[in-house]
């Protein structure tokens, strides 16, 4: 089966679906029972955040302990990740990298490494000295934009509605870095996403008319994942009264700017199909407090049996090589472990997840990618 | 060596045996079981219906090595106690002082 996208003019942007038959001998690897190495790593240069997102799944996320990450760690990591054969790095996961003094130094030796590099930022301490610094190593980075309107963003993403020279912020580098790209032909995505819960369907059209204004490449509207003890309060049922707002936003798309909706998280909601989770052996992610474990939904302190390491404490390579990785990595592959109720929903392996538990079931068989690659194939 | 895949079945549920017991008598069989396997740096302080014992972490474990101690522990309590037993430690709300101005409480799942 054809992985599914959406053209641009710059090829085929896949935002929900995943890209492992590009991968093709990494699956046939993992299927014949070889440790493999992920192909993609999603990480936080830090804990840290300026914001306080209504809807932030790093509230969900702190672990025993916080460690600092200096450079060297970083950089350290960066060079494990190119010895085993990672592929790609994305700095999202549980904090604001951007606020890291490796964030610069990380970016620049990944892409020497030769992994592609990606970002989320909510772009409030990303002005130019740090953004033509980093824009030509990136391949895609994805602008949190809580909502199209400055009252409605500085009330969900800060202290509340009068808040809004953050919008401001965000709005003038993210235009910045549009103008960057285009002066300069750069290779890179830029994309801003709205984190969508059932009370903001009024947000939703001005959120993508704020895309196409912005002229970015994309505005993606996606779900909001919650922890599997239903922390955040997300209603997942509630959700459909704004389907057909969603589908009237993504009838907006120009030829520049594509408004996406993830369909299919929106409708997995937290019904997961899978009780095996085998997406952390192919997408990790690893925490801005230096924790390593298999997926953000088991950084909590309350996960801890899941808990492999912490790259500030020791080598990546050498806890990529320990039994204790594989010993995390099997037990959430066993049947001791049910995803269906002992994780948080729509983990970011989620699509990966569903497409091997279809494959491995036989229900539909991953087949090999042919043609041309889609956009940021080595982001799973 | 093709690898073996255990999609379809499910995760062992505690017996009815155990599940008939009250809830004090369940912490200190799981208690007592801790003190005599010298599991010391663990206390049992609530369990679920599901099975879920949860676990506060007298004192800290580097991430090193708490994983494989706590499925070690859990591995056994499985093997000795009940099988559709697992462990969770007790979650920590985040430290981040901005955004703990949402209020947001970590749901522990049990009652304090």
């Amino acid at each position: 089966m054809e992985v599914k996208g959406i053209d641009t003019n710059e090829g085929k942007l896949v935002l929900d679906d995943h890209k492992l038959s590009y991968h093709y001998d990494r699956l046939e690897a993992w299927e014949n029972g070889e440790r493999i190495a992920p192909i993609s790593v999603d990480m936080s240069l830090t804990r840290a955040c300026g914001a306080m997102c209504s809807f932030c799944y790093a509230m969900m996320q702190e672990s025993q302990a916080r460690s600092s990450i200096k450079i060297d760690h970083a950089l350290q990591l960066v060079d494990d990740f190119a010895e085993i054969g990672i592929k790609s790095v994305s700095l999202v996961s549980d904090g604001e990298s951007t606020l890291s003094k490796a964030y610069i130094p990380f970016i620049i030796r990944a892409k020497e490494n030769g992994l592609d590099v990606a970002n989320a930022t909510n772009a409030w301490e990303w002005g130019p000295e740090k953004v033509d610094q980093v824009l030509p190593h990136l391949t895609w980075v994805r602008f949190t934009v809580a909502a199209g309107r400055p009252e409605s963003y500085a009330k969900i993403m800060y202290k509340g509605p009068e808040y809004t020279d953050v919008f401001d912020k965000a709005i003038k580098n993210i235009s910045y870095a549009v103008a960057l790209k285009k002066r300069l032909n750069l290779n890179v995505t830029l994309g801003i996403q709205m984190v969508l819960t059932p009370d903001l369907i009024d947000e939703i059209i001005p959120f993508a008319q704020l895309g196409l204004d912005l002229g970015v490449d994309y505005a993606v509207i996606k779900h909001c994942s919650d922890d599997e003890d239903g922390s955040l309060g997300i209603d997942y049922e509630a959700y459909e009264p704004s389907f057909d707002l969603i589908k009237k936003a993504e009838s907006m798309s120009n030829d520049k700017t594509k408004i996406i909706a993830k369909w299919n998280k929106i409708l997995d909601g937290n019904k997961t199909s899978y009780k095996r989770f085998y997406g952390p052996q192919f997408l990790l992610q690893i925490s801005g407090s230096g924790l390593v474990a298999p997926q953000g939904v088991f950084f909590n302190a309350k996960h801890s049996k899941l808990h492999i390491g912490n790259y500030t404490e020791e080598r990546f390579l050498d806890i990529f090589k320990s039994e204790r990785y594989w010993r995390a990595m099997n037990y959430l592959a066993s049947s001791d472990f049910d995803a269906r109720t002992m994780m948080g929903s729509l983990p970011i392996s989620h699509y990966v997840s569903v497409a091997l538990d279809n494959h491995v079931k036989g229900i539909n068989r991953i087949e090999q990618g042919k043609g041309k690659k889609p956009l940021h194939h080595n982001f799973l | 060596m093709k690898k073996i895949f255990d999609p379809f079945t499910d995760t062992p549920k505690p017996t009815h045996e155990w599940r008939v017991k009250e809830k004090k008598d369940q912490l200190n069989i799981i208690n007592m079981f801790i003190i005599d396997n010298k599991y010391d740096s663990l206390e049992a302080i609530d369990i679920k219906e599901s099975g879920e014992v949860l676990i506060r972490l007298n004192k800290y474990l580097p991430a090193s090595s708490r994983g494989d101690y706590l499925l070690n522990f859990e591995k056994e309590l499985k093997k000795i106690i009940n099988p559709g037993l697992y462990v969770m430690i007790e979650p920590m709300g985040d430290k981040n002082s901005l955004r703990k101005f949402r209020g947001i409480q970590i749901n522990k799942g049990y009652e304090e």
